[in-house]
């Protein structure tokens, strides 16, 4: 079920009646649990069967955990959990590209290979659920949480259906204790959830869907298409990323508060960062802040000589890369990022843009300013990558941005382009649109967090917007950028 | 929670009144167009039509029937109510609500052909139906053939949502009253096409090597039945009418004969007429006169028009049906 989907509208408001409706924690969680099943079941019930087994798995091994001490045995329970979880992943995710790249290797040496492909499906969420319980695990295996005996609360922390197909990624010690006590409702916290979930909608319907239109078609045989078009596509790519998983992100968020739960942020503003640094605080913090706890340190982290900083950056940001899909063009994107993050490490500069930019000001210097274009700029470059079908066409597309964005001919097919797609102009309005919201709020959770005191006001800037959305939003109910990975 | 839930509830009252009245407005707008489909059906919907001959039926009836040449040559007042890419369904609900709003023509001219019994597949050109949802034939028909549109006839605004902004600017330019008129490719309903031969019959039949066999779909027989029914309780007399089409066309379609037989029986069981027209004027066989396999270009229809005209005289000729 989508997020922007009219069954979407009625599923919402069908479970947050029927949840404030129940007495009691436990029937609550039953219905989490059976709404999540639903929700999820929706583009394919077989897949509930995945789901199912990764949280019985996750659940049984921490009940083991909680009944040994034998190092041992914890040692196997918890690599039990790594290898169910990250088999299924990799089995479903991963398996025909390993089997592709070693075909292709062995065919560089003169030798044919006939790999078994399986040319699954992917499961929708498989890598967000799949690293959430898998962080339970550890924490009950490390002694920092207490394995949970009710299954319910542990079935429905794993599917929450707000966050359960694209994040944010939940850690147990955050989400689990929310499920195990009871909710009381927040009128506020509610009202701010649906605020939220308002500007999710916009920036998915609005930003996203219409950059969506026009980079599919620049990014179409790019090979044919002029530097300054490609140029643009890139640009747009930023942004129909940007709204597309954020906005998933605040609508999942402002969801999750209807039901008196609490998610963790997930977006900051990362176009507003002044180095790569930043922008990795700001950019799909859970994710980044999983990998951190949960591989970065226990490999050493920032501690140690040269060599052992430079190689745990290096894996941190290759396996997140890695992440994102079976693909070498997310390993390039992943390696870039931690290219331009490494002079930060090593300069001990990585931490130097804590504070929220041009704070207490209407407007950045111009020192801000340039910084934050030239962190844009660097991030769009990594973007061709993530964007671009293999590597090669990415190279295509970057030469092309270079040599041929001041071809005369060329540049009357992109001024044909530019003057010839009202979506174009749509989607730029959208944009500045969103990042003059954003930057009024960036110390906040959300734009329309702190708007006018005078509800009056406050509810015409709602209405309007919604009449945005319905006006100018693409509404082919388009998925999520982030279902895929 | 009392509290939250009516602010909601006063929120949407809100929102769902300014949806209605924006919505009732800017239908307002596509309802006053003159020109171009939109145009045409509000004349139809708003009773201003006195066809004495109509033609209704799929792109081939809006392509190949030039209203104003046969109104010419026969001295009756025609109109086509061809309607591209419909099926026999979408073509019932029209003629229906032509008939409830409009004086009875003396003969209605149903174009059928080799697709018209397939089964449905899709509302095509679906902007030119929001704003006549009311009209409970239209409704019934575009709903037999897609049921989501029931979002469009009940939810507000939704119809502007799905076919975005360019479908509020012809609202709002109804509503201002500024018509781009220039432009305008009906007249009389009739869209002619000055167009080369485009080449999609011979990839069609790259494709089909072996020739097509088009399905019958009992349900779309019966709707065939209603329509002449329609015709027939309205007072007027009903010719299904094969128009002319490309002579290898009509050898590539294995099960041609079939078809026509059908048209034949459903004629002879209903008490309408049946002309098959598909190589009137010698048009089939050469791909000169049409710009695809189905379609007569400009040069074609001046050809086909006499033919037409001719029939049209004797049927029109011929005593009003009792209603």
């Amino acid at each position: 079920m989508l997020f922007n989907s009219l069954a979407f509208a009625f599923f919402l408001p069908a479970v947050f009646a029927l949840y404030w409706a129940l007495r009691g924690r436990v029937a609550q969680n039953v219905l989490i649990l059976l709404a999540s099943y639903l929700f999820y079941g929706w583009w394919d019930w077989r897949f509930l069967t995945l789901i199912a087994f990764s949280s019985l798995l996750d659940y049984g091994i921490g009940l083991g955990l909680g009944n040994t001490t034998a190092p041992r045995t914890r040692k196997l329970l918890l690599g039990l959990s790594l290898a169910g979880n990250l088999g299924l992943l990799g089995l479903f995710k991963y398996h025909d590209f390993f089997a592709r790249s070693l075909a292709e290797a062995f065919a560089t040496l003169g030798i044919e290979l006939h790999p078994v492909t399986l040319g699954l499906v992917l499961p929708v969420g498989i890598s967000f659920y799949t690293f959430q319980t898998l962080s339970y695990t550890i924490d009950v295996y490390r002694g920092t949480l207490k394995p949970v005996r009710d299954p319910v609360s542990f079935l429905a922390y794993v599917s929450f259906f707000p966050q359960l197909v694209a994040g944010p990624i939940e850690r147990a010690a955050d989400l689990l204790p929310q499920f195990q006590r009871d909710r009381h409702f927040d009128a506020a916290a509610a009202t701010d959830g649906l605020r939220q979930m308002l500007w999710g909608l916009f920036k998915k319907i609005v930003v996203a869907d219409n950059c969506a239109r026009l980079v599919d078609e620049v990014y179409t045989l790019p090979a044919q298409q002029p530097g300054l078009l490609l140029l643009l596509g890139t640009l747009l790519f930023a942004f129909q990323i940007y709204g597309d998983f954020s906005g998933y992100s605040d609508i999942a968020i402002g969801s999750a508060r209807l039901f008196g739960i609490t998610l963790r942020r997930n977006f900051a503003f990362p176009y507003f960062s002044r180095d790569i640094a930043e922008f990795w605080r700001r950019w799909h913090i859970s994710l980044s802040t999983w990998f951190r706890d949960y591989v970065y340190i226990p490999l050493g982290g920032s501690r140690g000589n040269v060599a052992l900083r430079v190689r745990n950056t290096m894996i941190i940001f290759l396996v997140s890369g890695f992440w994102h899909g079976a693909n070498w063009t997310f390993l390039v994107w992943g390696a870039l990022h931690a290219l331009f993050f490494l002079p930060l490490l090593l300069g001990g500069r990585n931490r130097q843009h804590l504070a929220v930019v041009a704070e207490g000001r209407l407007l950045p210097s111009l020192r801000e300013a340039a910084a934050m274009l030239g962190t844009f700029l660097l991030v769009c470059l990594a973007w061709v990558f993530f964007r671009a079908a293999n590597v090669s066409q990415a190279f295509t597309i970057l030469r092309r941005i270079i040599t041929r964005s001041l071809d005369a001919r060329l540049g009357q097919l992109t001024l044909e382009f530019i003057t010839s797609h009202l979506t174009l102009g749509i989607a730029c309005g959208a944009i500045l649109l969103m990042l003059a919201l954003e930057w009024r709020q960036r110390a906040g959770h959300h734009a329309l967090e702190q708007l006018s005191a005078s509800r009056p006001a406050r509810w015409a800037v709602y209405v309007s917007l919604i009449l945005v959305i319905v006006f100018l939003g693409d509404h082919g109910a388009q998925q999520f950028i982030y279902f895929q990975f | 929670m009392r509290a939250f839930l009516l602010r909601c509830l006063l929120f949407a009252l809100v929102l769902g009144a300014v949806a209605w009245a924006l919505d009732a407005m800017l239908m307002h707008g596509i309802r006053q167009r003159r020109t171009h489909t939109l145009g045409a059906w509000n004349r139809v919907v708003q009773g201003r039509m006195d066809a004495q001959v109509l033609f209704t039926g799929s792109s081939r009836c809006l392509m190949h029937f030039d209203a104003q040449a046969i109104g010419e040559r026969t001295g009756l007042r025609c109109w086509n109510l061809g309607m591209d890419g419909t099926q026999l369904e979408l073509q019932l609900g029209w003629l229906r609500t032509y008939l409830a709003h409009n004086p009875a023509p003396k003969v209605i001219v149903q174009n059928v052909d080799l697709i018209s019994l397939t089964p449905d597949s899709g509302v095509f050109f679906p902007a030119q139906y929001p704003p006549y949802l009311n009209e409970p034939d239209v409704y019934r028909a575009v709903r037999s053939v897609d049921h989501t549109w029931w979002k469009d006839r009940w939810i507000p605004l939704y119809s502007f949502s799905r076919l975005g902004l360019p479908y509020a600017g012809l609202a709002i330019s109804g509503l201002l009253g500024r018509e781009d008129t220039l432009t305008d490719p009906l007249v009389l309903g009739h869209e002619k096409r000055d167009w080369p031969w485009d080449g999609t019959f011979d990839r069609f039949v790259k494709e089909h090597p072996h020739g097509i066999t088009r399905p019958i779909d009992r349900r779309m027989v019966d709707v065939l039945r209603q329509i002449i029914r329609a015709g027939h309780e309205a007072g007027s007399h009903v010719v299904l009418v094969v128009v002319p089409e490309l002579l290898e066309m009509q050898q590539f379609t294995i099960n041609r004969t079939e078809v026509l037989a059908v048209f034949a029986q459903v004629a002879r069981e209903e008490g309408a007429l049946f002309r098959d027209l598909s190589c009137a004027a010698d048009l089939c066989g050469e791909r000169r006169w049409f710009y695809n396999s189905q379609h007569l270009n400009a040069g074609g229809v001046a050809r086909f028009t006499p033919v037409v005209a001719d029939s049209v005289s004797v049927w029109a000729a011929q005593p009003r049906m009792p209603s």
